[in-house]
């Protein structure tokens, strides 16, 4: 009854469309998943429940997002550079709403010679805070990590690595080549609840993530085909299992405190920032830096 | 054009328009039923220096989105924002739209983007998130794919706009609802045991 529930309110077609858009890591899983909606569609079981005119709403409501595979799949952003998985337009949402609700709110009767100077003061002013907050904030010592980095990266950079690097335990690896290793996780199991039709029909991917070391000039990089680093800036779990270390050379120069405060400033470090960011995108395909030291460990 | 509170540098040239753009003026300029000679503000597209120096931080993600309401005139205001390393996000560009059609954004990429930020800043941009709307990402995708801006650039749908909504406005209604008549081979539709062995491969 559980089963028919979730399939009655849909929850079941939602999450096969939504698993295209935010966990498929390639084309064929997801062009598979519209393998099984067809299947999934022309049981007796699901016949028995939906209507005719739904079977056709959702079939065409497939072949639409077919068609839109460029505009929203999720293999197309994996080795997107720093997008951080963004899927959504809401932060543009939560502005609208600070400038319609915020300290210094504009309204529909308001004229534009007065609405515009408004919101340039509000988004002028939450800037000039955030800059000051980090300023601030560069003084401050971490309390919640033990890594050499935790000074200088921002909070939430240091806890998305601090996370990866906790969880590198559960991986197992085998080393493949002379600088190429495979590391997967098979350890957890699926919930009982997906046990059972429909959701049984979901497929679960068990994962193995190739790492090898590519080189640019004299730099060194590891690269992990999961492409979380790409997409982060922040080395993945399997980057971890390598190497058992946080550096601060890991971790992308945006999440430095000072990238925040001084970043296009006309001073000496201001000018360092960006031409680090500009060295970053330029080896953006290449994967985590790391030092021949790290490799050495990772060889043996 | 301004791009800072100072007003726009005597060195920078007026905007050079293409045909079609004069065109769709022309046509704005009889809806509005403007006289022979009256002047007409297209696009305010603004940018303050911090706002400026926030996108050339964090070019790689524009979230790109017109609200209403803002102000008496009913002119759109178009929002590109961009977030920090943080998760905070900023507003990068604010620009008043005349209206929504297709050409007022083409303009908006292709002339008060490149002006604001430069094309280096617009080269590092990896993402461009809009609604499905049509007349707001056509020109983003003709300009990706021409490579005249946001050459590295992909554009990609919002998935609440493209995939939430359009499933609750046009499925849910149509599923059974509690209480509705099943019959009783869909009742017991989680006993069945129709796991098959191609789908696990």
């Amino acid at each position: 009854m559980l089963t028919l529930h979730l399939c009655i309110t849909g929850n079941f077609f939602y999450t096969l469309f939504a698993r295209q858009c935010n966990e498929h890591l390639t084309q064929e899983e997801y062009l598979k998943s519209f393998r099984i909606l067809d299947y999934v569609l022309e049981e007796s079981s699901t016949k028995a429940v939906l209507s005719e005119k739904c079977l056709h709403q959702i079939k065409s409501f497939a072949n639409n997002i077919k068609l839109k595979e460029s505009k929203l799949a999720n293999y197309v952003r994996r080795f997107t550079y720093l997008c951080m998985d963004a899927m959504t337009t809401s932060p543009v949402e939560g502005n609208n709403n600070a400038i319609k609700h915020g300290p210094n709110r504009i309204h529909s009767r308001m004229h534009l010679n007065t609405a515009l100077p408004n919101v340039y003061a509000g988004i002028n002013s939450r800037i000039d805070r955030s800059t000051k907050q980090a300023k601030r904030d560069l003084t401050r010592t971490s309390y919640s990590s033990r890594a050499s980095s935790a000074d200088f990266v921002n909070g939430k950079g240091q806890s998305l690595a601090d996370g990866n690097f906790d969880s590198r335990f559960i991986y197992k690896g085998a080393q493949i080549a002379e600088e190429a290793w495979l590391v997967w996780c098979f350890d957890r199991q699926r919930n009982d609840a997906f046990k059972s039709a429909p959701w049984c029909f979901l497929p679960y991917y068990r994962r193995v993530h190739q790492l090898k070391v590519m080189r640019s000039g004299d730099k060194l990089f590891l690269h992990c085909s999961c492409g979380f680093y790409h997409r982060t800036g922040i080395p993945c779990p399997h980057f971890f299992f390598l190497v058992d270390e946080i550096d601060l050379m890991m971790i992308h120069v945006r999440y430095w405190k000072v990238y925040h405060a001084y970043f296009n400033e006309d001073s000496d470090i201001g000018r360092y920032l960006t031409a680090a960011q500009a060295q970053h995108f330029e080896n953006r395909m290449h994967g985590t830096p790391i030092s021949e030291d790290h490799l050495d460990v990772s060889r043996n | 054009m301004h791009s800072r509170p100072r007003g726009r540098p005597p060195s920078v040239k007026k905007l050079d328009c293409s045909e079609k753009v004069k065109d769709e003026v022309a046509n704005l300029r009889i809806e509005l039923g403007l006289k022979r000679g009256t002047k007409i503000l297209l696009l305010l597209s603004l940018a303050s220096d911090e706002m400026i120096r926030l996108v050339t931080a964090y070019p790689e993600v524009f979230f790109m989105d017109v609200t209403a309401g803002t102000n008496r005139q009913k002119r759109g205001m178009f929002l590109a924002v961009v977030k920090d390393s943080s998760g905070k996000t900023y507003p990068g560009n604010i620009t008043i739209v005349p209206s929504e059609k297709s050409w007022v954004f083409g303009c908006i990429f292709e002339h008060a983007f490149c002006q604001l930020y430069g094309k280096a800043t617009l080269l590092m941009t990896q993402l461009c998130l809009t609604d499905d709307d049509r007349s707001e990402h056509g020109p983003l995708d003709n300009l990706i794919s021409s490579g005249s801006i946001f050459v590295n650039s992909i554009h990609m749908l919002c998935i609440f706009h493209a995939l939430y909504k359009p499933f609750q406005e046009d499925i849910v209604p149509l599923l059974p609802k509690k209480g509705d008549k099943v019959t009783d081979e869909g009742r017991n539709y989680g006993e069945y045991d129709t796991l098959t062995g191609w789908l696990l491969q």
